[in-house]
Parts: C-alpha cells; structure tokens; sequence
C-alpha cells in the first residue's frame, strides 16, 4: 500500500514535468485572425435554420447576427462579425454550473448524485430519466443541469442564484445581467422541465425544492451574454481553469480535463458524436445560438448566431468552428475533412 | 532487496524522468523509462483482484484470470511490454473499431454517419432497447448492433469473401498471420440468441444490409480472431499513428478516417462507461470481453493491456487501471494534465475500474 502511495508522487512529478509537452505549436496571432475573418466570410450568408421558437421570445432575437471570436490562455481577443450583443446563454451555461460543483464540492459529487454517461436521447428527454436504474444523465442534459443547480450548497434561493450568478461572471471575467423579459417567457412556458424537476425529486436525484431549483436553473440559462464573454468563459477552461483577464482561478486545474469530458462526451446533445466526429473538440452549445469549444491549453473559440438546426444547435457557430478548428489542425484526433 | 527495490523505484523514475534529460522531443521519456514504467504498472495492478469472467461466453471461462499484461507501441514501431505480452487472447469488441475503419476506407465516412451513425446509445453494448428508443434506429460501431451494420456494409460477395477480406486487413494492421480461435467461434456461435434478435431487428427496420444469419456469422468470426497484446497494440498503433502501419511504412488509412474512429471510440469505446472513462483517462480506447483493452494517444504511442477479470459493464479491471495509470504518468490525456494526480489516486479508485 505505501508503494502504492509513493507511486502516486511519481504521477504527479512526472505529470508536472511531462504535460507542457502537451502544448506544442500554437499558431500564431496572425493565423488565428487570418482563420477568424476565413470563417466569418465564409458563412456570413448561410441562412439555414429557425431562431429557437419554443421559447417565444428567442424567435424575436434578430437572425441575421452572426459572430465569432478567438480567445487565448493568456487572454488575447480576435474577433469577426458581431461581438457586443447580448444574447441569453441557455446551455452553455451547463458545464460552469458543473465546474461550480466541482470547485466547491469535489468531482465526486457530479459522479454519484448526476452521473456522467451521454444519454443517447435529446436534450430535454423525460425517457432518459426512465430507462436509466440509476436514474443518472449527465451536467450537459437538461435533467442533470437542474440536478446541478439543486446540488449547490446554499441555504436559501437567494444564495444559491448568487452563487451559480457569481460563478458564471468569474469565468467571463465581466458582470453579466439577466434578461429578464427571456427569464419571464422562459419560465412562464417551463412545462417540460418543470416535469423533469418533479422526476427527478421523485427519484430522490434533485436536491432542492423542485420548483426552487427550476426557477434558479431558468435564470441562469437567462443570463446575458457576448460573443466575447463566451469566449472569454472557453479560454478560463482552455487556462486550466484560470480566467486570464482577471487572473481568478474558477476550477482547480486537475478538475478541468474532467469537464472536458464531459463536454465531449454530451455538450451537443444527440449530435455529440456527430460533432466530435467532424470537428474533435470539447464543446457547448445552447439554443440562445451560443457554442463554445476549447483547445485544451491553448485557446477557446466562441461563435453565435440564431438560426438552429433540428437538433438545437446554431448552424453558423457550428461551422465556423468546424472550419477554425480544421483550419489550424487542432481538432484532439488529428484532421477532419470539414 | 525486491522489497527494497520497490519502494525506491518510483522515486527513482520520478528523479529519472524528470532530471536525467533523456526526455525525447516528443515529450516521452525513453524506451528504458517507459519499460521500467510498464515494469513498474505491471506488478502494482496485478494485486487487483475485482472483476468476473464473462459467464454468457462458456469458451472464455476457461482462460486463467490471473493473466496480465501491459504492450506499449511507439510511432517508429519500438514495441515494449510487461506481463503476459505474448499469450494470445481473443479479440471479441476490441475488434470493432479496426472493422468500423475498413467501412470507411470502403466506402467513405459519410457511410458510417449515415448508415450505421455516430451517436452513443446511453445503453449498454447488447442493447436492443437502444434500437428502439432511436427514431432513425441509429446506433454506432461500438456496439453490437453497430457492429454487424459495419460488417454487412463491407465489400465482398457472400460471407466467405467478406470475412477474407477482413482477416486480411486485421493482418495487415497487425503486421502478423492472426488466425481464427476455432473454439471461441463455436463457442459464440452456439450462444449468441441476443445478437440474433438484434441483427433481425436492425434488418427489419432496413439498417442491416446484408442477410442477418451470414453477417452475424461474419460478425462472430471477427469476434473470435486470436492476438497477442504486442499484435493488438500494434493495430492500435496504425491508428496513433494517423493511418500509416509503423513497421511496413504501409498507409493503411487517411488521417481523416482515423480521426473519425478515434472520435467514436471515445464516445462509445467502453460501452457505457465511455463518459466515465473519458472522465478519467482521456484517451480514445476500446475493450473486448476477452479482456483486451487498447487506447491510442494520436501521435504519441498505443496502450493495450489484458487481463480476463471484468467489471459489471464488460470492461477488464486491470487492463483499466493499467491504461489509466501509464496515460496518467505521461500526461497523454487529451483533455489536459492527468485527472487525478498524486494521493487522489487511490488503488481502491483504479480498482473499482468504475
């Protein structure tokens, strides 16, 4: 056993020693704009896709926007198209809900009290929850993001927003208010999740009042966001848990790979595969039209823009992505044809 | 003296690996290192005793448990080993990622997405209700279901042509005459009702595309291929390796379609504890209830690892901790720096496999 012990030390030393090899080669500043501007030009004119309609008031977001920016570990910014407007996070926010979680309560808790597989089924799925013994989703699906809200030790509704609020903004680095007339449709149209809610408490896997968890849960995806600001989020991930504008450290570094994971795993859904498939990096994505994805140890790329295809993701984020991500060669198993 | 070798020994390599300068340009320290490491895992896991043998596969009972071993494959063909490297073992899952790329290189990427799919099923690997509850009745290869779409998708006339054909390219991944295990064969074949039911219920919704009986045939035959750890590491190899076979200098697949594998793998490679492992290790990989797992570490080096003891979910306990255990040292994790450094990582957490 004490062996044991003293090989943990060898992991560690060697690890130390050995990971900066990891991060070989990052492109230059002027690739990363050069790749920036390909990619705007390239999709500023596709127009496939609806605004997500089942909230309402996100089929009222101007559908024309489109934009696109690079954020570095070290905090660097290169931007394309749209980059001030503040569009409502929605599912992006899930993994920094996850991070929060595991920062204050260890990596354990996701594992037991949510669980960590992909589930196969939509985002909003109730089967999931059915067919599952463990009744365990995963942070990135709606089940286990309320799950994750509920899981926050707080002692009252007040603190537990304050604290999922908090968390957010320390990754972005930039006070982020909620959009109360998309909070107000969203909620007041919150009948799938609210069902989702009850299950879940029912299986004894919420860990909040439901309807406190629910109206926590909806604020957080209400929360208003720039195409810079979630970029900014991706890079905090992509500086092993360090936000580089503000220097705060969001999530121990040994956590990062871990959520990383996660997001590969389940970040897009029922098109998780799809996308790791084409595009090979770590990824969330929400119907606000928000996607971010990150180089782990080097950079994060953010896109937004409204229209979504059937699966809920933005199809003009997704494939300027794709194309950053095949342009600078950095998807995690080598090329990608896209 | 063996007692206190080891306990010195681990510092010892810590102060190697860090100190002595011999680490390559490739962030790997050198074959010496890496053999001590293999060495070094080796006799620590092999204490792990959780796990059953597969009861529903009677051929596979009959192996010893307490086999174990540890290959390690470098990009210029270097091949390292611990354990028992060159017992053969059967293939059995471990082969469906190699099967999924000869689709692709058949017939292209596209075929795999829209034919079989790419998604992971959130069900274990012999599920049928992941065929169900799926409106497109999209699985993916690394599940039994997925598998026998990919084998009745490969090229040839009948099933004899077929499963020539895939010997052929298994052979040539593994640089090595491997051979059919007559007795698993027989075995599986007698015992395989569930991939039966699946393979009838795929064709009946049109995503098997080949008779069911022969390409299940196919399939158990390609379950049953003997390897040797040091041969399934080499296959994985051809994969770290972005297509090219390191000993032949052979390119066996574009870079592309190995990036499309290596996608999958990740997402469903350990059936459904594929998130957990992602979570912790990072590395693409696939297991065989054989006891054979393999990861690949894309331009770095392969892993396989074998011992027959499983866990509930199908996976070998120690060829899971062996795997987590080097990727952790050398911090080949794609997802960043090991997840679990230093006293974290505890015996009890690798042995549990979970």
């Amino acid at each position: 056993m004490k062996v044991l012990r003293r090989s943990g030390f060898l992991l560690l030393a060697c690890s130390v020693f050995l990971y900066p090899a990891a991060f070989a080669a990052e492109p230059a500043d002027a690739d990363y704009q050069r790749v920036v501007d390909r990619a705007y030009e390239a999709f500023k004119d596709v127009s496939e896709g609806n605004n997500a309609d089942y909230i309402p008031i996100l089929a009222t977001v101007p559908s024309e926007m489109f934009g696109i920016v690079i954020a570095t570990r070290d905090g660097k910014i290169f931007t394309a198209g749209e980059q001030d407007y503040r569009f409502s996070i929605q599912s992006v926010s899930k993994p920094f809900t996850a991070a929060l979680i595991m920062a204050r309560q260890g990596p354990q808790a996701i594992r037991e009290k949510i669980g960590v597989e992909p589930t196969g089924l939509p985002f909003n799925s109730k089967l999931a929850l059915e067919i599952h013994e463990q009744r365990s989703v995963n942070p990135m699906v709606n089940a286990g993001a309320i799950a994750a809200v509920s899981l926050v030790d707080a002692e009252s509704e007040e603190e537990r927003w304050n604290l999922v609020h908090d968390n957010i903004e320390g990754f972005a680095g930039a006070e982020l208010p909620v959009l109360e007339e998309v909070y107000r449709s969203e909620i007041e149209t919150a009948f799938g999740n609210r069902g989702i809610a009850n299950l879940l408490y029912s299986y004894e896997r919420l860990y909040s009042d439901p309807e406190e968890a629910l109206r926590v849960y909806t604020r957080q995806c209400s929360i208003g966001i720039n195409t810079r600001d979630l970029a900014i989020m991706g890079a905090t991930l992509a500086n092993e848990g360090v936000n580089p504008l503000t220097g705060r450290r969001m999530l121990p570094a040994e956590h990062v790979p871990e959520l990383l994971a996660i997001m590969a795993a389940a970040g897009f859904y029922d098109e998780s595969g799809e996308w790791m498939y084409s595009a090979g990096l770590p990824s969330k994505t929400g119907v606000g039209g928000g996607i971010v994805s990150v180089v782990p140890g080097k950079f994060a790329i953010a896109a937004f823009s409204p229209r979504l295809n059937e699966a809920g993701n933005s199809v003009r984020a997704m494939r300027a992505i794709r194309m950053i991500a095949g342009e600078l060669g950095v998807g995690l198993y080598g090329p990608n044809p896209d | 003296m063996k007692h206190f070798t080891s306990r010195i020994a681990p510092w010892f390599l810590a102060i190697a690996f860090a100190c002595s300068g011999a680490v390559r340009a490739d962030g790997l320290p050198s074959p010496d290192q890496l053999q001590v490491l293999l060495e070094e895992t080796h006799r620590d896991l092999a204490v792990l005793q959780g796990g059953e043998l597969p009861a529903y596969i009677p051929a596979l009972t009959e192996v010893d448990p307490e086999r174990f071993g540890i290959a390690v494959v470098l990009p210029d063909g270097t091949t390292l080993s611990a354990g028992d490297a060159d017992v053969p073992f059967v293939i059995m899952s471990a082969a469906k990622p190699f099967t999924m790329a000869l689709v692709m290189k058949q017939r292209g990427r596209e075929t795999v997405r829209e034919k079989i799919g790419v998604e992971p099923t959130g069900e274990p690997f012999n599920s049928v209700e992941a065929i169900e509850s799926n409106p497109q009745r999209s699985v993916n290869p690394m599940v039994n279901a997925g598998a026998m779409a990919a084998v009745s998708l490969l090229e040839g006339e009948g099933p004899e042509a077929r499963w020539n054909g895939l010997l052929t390219w298994y052979r040539k991944l593994a640089n090595a005459p491997l051979q059919l295990n007559q007795t698993v064969y027989r075995s599986v074949s007698g015992t395989g009702e569930r991939n039966r039911a699946i393979a009838a219920l795929l064709n009946s919704y049109g995503r098997l595309y080949g008779e069911p009986e022969k390409v299940r045939d196919v399939y158990n035959r390609q379950s049953s291929v003997d390897v040797t750890l040091e041969q399934l590491a080499m296959m994985a190899a051809v994969l770290a390796n972005g297509g090219v076979q390191p000993q032949t200098g052979e390119r066996l697949l574009t870079a592309e379609q190995v990036s499309a594998t290596l996608a999958v793998m990740t997402l469903a490679g350990m059936y459904d504890a594929s998130g957990e492992w992602a979570w912790n290790v990072g590395l693409p990989a696939k297991s065989g209830v054989g006891g054979g797992i393999f990861a690949v570490a894309p331009g770095t080096l392969s892993i396989a690892a074998f011992s027959p003891r499983l866990d509930e979910r199908g996976n070998s306990v120690r060829a899971q901790a062996a795997i987590r255990r080097i990727s952790n040292v050398l911090g080949l994790g794609l997802f960043g720096p090991p997840a679990k450094p230093a006293e974290t990582d505890s015996l009890t957490n690798e042995g549990e496999g979970s």
